[in-house]
């Protein structure tokens, strides 16, 4: 084991000390005192570089590899290998696979602001775009896809005067202004003769699910309602609000029938706010878990998670009825007393 | 690193010619490395994933780590000058430069316990958010193995007094530097990735 020193190790070791106390406050100076001609990404670069220098000077000098025996390098070295491979596949990971759900979702937003500033021919090809999309990305990942039915919930375009009149008899007029503006569009883009036939076929592939009544109700801040759903609820629900059989309770196919029954809205943020424990009865299986109550997430934040859950993963097209609960509803539920949230379940159930 | 040989001293070599005991360090550190690797790349995954503050802006303290930060290097110093006494035969300093080391470490341990009961009091928590969770346990786990090399070093020290310690023993002392070097280089990488960058 006996290694070969060079020279008198203790002046080598105190440099080495000097240095790294030296670049440590470096690092110090670069963040504290942000130096303005030195970009964002230099920062960082820097950050990265002088810690490398600081690790592989600690490691050469201080435990001695540099001189050392090689097999200890080669052990070192695979593991050092492994664990950076790690650090750096991980988070790619975790990020390439939320990419498509994304897109979705800012595809998604773009949509809604469309149909809300009212452009036809805009919308009739964000209808083909995006659900080609979506088509393509379920393929890929083969990961249910709980964007693309909303689209359904959507009012096809060509529906939407005769809508927007049994709602609200005077605002046709936007409607009108649609429609000559998807005249325009059609003629100017070549695209148009294949935009045209898409309002044609969507409602016959999607027959009379309570559009009129829908028309235009979805908007919220789905993108909220996603990444709390993932951070906070996608654990025990999963991605595809699927759960666990027998130890989670799927949210798919299950709010719908609660949030139907009367009274059902309160409840179900009742349970977000106040949690449930106890067993309830799920599609005829028992589950006898605890569901944690949320008071620390905001009422926007809660109103957006119910809103995407209540609208995702086949959901949607079971809503007889569907306005989006907003953080007002939320926040009037926080100051109520809930009562015993078993009972009102069991009561929702009995409708 | 398949050998059956049972009854040997520290300074007896296998085919490897390596001692043992120093071997076996370096594996364990290689192993340690993948354990770190997984913690901070978990707390990558989760970075800016916190729903609910505090966040890391609002509890981080650049200053303070970087006196931290400075005083885990020079305990390293310390360790290498005391692996030199030591080989040297220079019991006393050997002795002075171990102590060292172990009060630099408790001191970088006692920041450590402020900057925790700090952020508790600031309503950081283990399981207050995401960013609580894989903080606490990514530099809890550094901690503990501060802790362990503290407690190694002191248990050196002790056996220092108890029977005479020469040269001949500075394998045990090395190898306990080894991990306490390898401590060292942790935080480093804790201190650029969690610390430095977050307010960049």
């Amino acid at each position: 084991m006996s290694e070969k020193h060079h020279g008198n190790p203790v002046a080598t070791y105190i440099i080495t000390a000097l240095i790294l106390g030296v670049i440590t406050y470096f690092e110090f100076a670069i963040v504290e005192f942000e130096i303005s001609w030195l970009s964002r990404a230099a920062t960082l670069f820097w950050l990265v570089a002088l810690s490398v220098v600081k690790f592989i000077m600690v490691v050469a000098i201080f435990m001695h590899l540099k001189d050392d025996e090689r097999t200890y390098t080669g052990f070192f070295g695979s593991g050092m290998l492994i664990a950076l491979a790690t650090f750096v596949i991980l988070p790619i990971l975790f990020t390439v696979g939320s990419i498509p759900q994304n897109v979705e979702a800012r595809a998604e937003a773009e949509e809604h602001t469309e149909v809300a500033e009212g452009g036809l021919a805009e919308e009739t090809s964000n209808l083909i775009e995006s659900d080609g999309y979506s088509r393509s990305a379920d393929q890929l990942l083969d990961t249910p896809r709980p964007m693309d039915r909303s689209l359904v919930v959507e009012p096809p375009a060509a529906a939407e005067p005769e809508a927007v009149l049994s709602q609200s008899g005077g605002e046709a007029v936007p409607a009108e202004q649609d429609a000559e503006g998807a005249a325009a569009d059609d003629g100017a883009v070549p695209e148009g003769a294949q935009a045209q036939q898409a309002p044609a076929e969507e409602p016959a592939e999607q027959p009379a699910q309570e559009q009129p009544a829908q028309a235009g109700a979805v908007e919220f801040d789905r993108e909220l309602g996603e990444s709390i759903y993932a951070s906070n609820c996608q654990a025990c629900h999963q991605a595809d609000g699927s759960g666990l059989p027998g130890i989670f309770p799927p949210l798919a196919g299950n709010l719908p029938d609660l949030y139907n029954a009367e009274g059902g809205r309160d409840y179900l943020v009742d349970v977000v706010l106040y949690g449930l424990t106890g067993p309830i009865e799920v599609n005829g299986q028992t589950y006898n878990g605890a569901m944690p109550a949320w008071p620390q997430l905001s009422d926007e934040q809660i109103a957006a998670v119910l809103n995407h859950a209540l609208t995702s993963w086949g959901n949607e097209d079971e809503l007889e009825e569907f306005s989006p609960i907003d953080a007002g509803e939320v926040a009037a539920q926080r100051s109520e007393d809930p009562g015993d949230l078993n009972e009102r379940r069991a009561q929702l159930q009995a409708q | 690193m398949s050998h059956t040989v049972v009854a040997h001293t520290h300074e007896e070599h296998r085919s490897t010619k390596l001692p043992d005991i120093k071997l076996m360090m370096w594996i364990f550190l290689a192993s340690d490395c993948m354990f770190f690797g997984s913690l901070i790349g978990s707390y990558l995954v989760y970075k800016d994933k916190s729903v609910v503050g505090p966040y890391p802006t609002d509890v981080l303290d650049i200053p303070l780590t970087t006196v931290s930060t400075f005083v885990l290097l020079m305990s390293s110093f310390l360790m290498v000058l005391a692996l030199h006494s030591l080989r040297s035969n220079d019991i006393p300093k050997f002795r002075l430069w171990t102590l060292g080391v172990c009060v630099f470490g408790s001191i970088f341990l006692g920041f450590q316990v402020y900057e925790f009961s700090h952020f508790v009091d600031l309503g950081l928590t283990l399981d207050q958010n995401l960013f609580g969770t894989t903080f606490f346990v990514l530099t809890g786990t550094h901690g503990v193995h501060v802790t362990i090399g503290v407690l190694m070093l002191l248990s050196l020290l002790i056996i220092s007094y108890i029977r005479p310690t020469s040269a001949k023993d500075a394998v045990y002392l090395e190898v306990t530097g080894l991990y306490w070097h390898f401590v060292d280089i942790v935080w480093i990488v804790i201190f650029t990735v969690i610390y430095l960058v977050e307010f960049v």
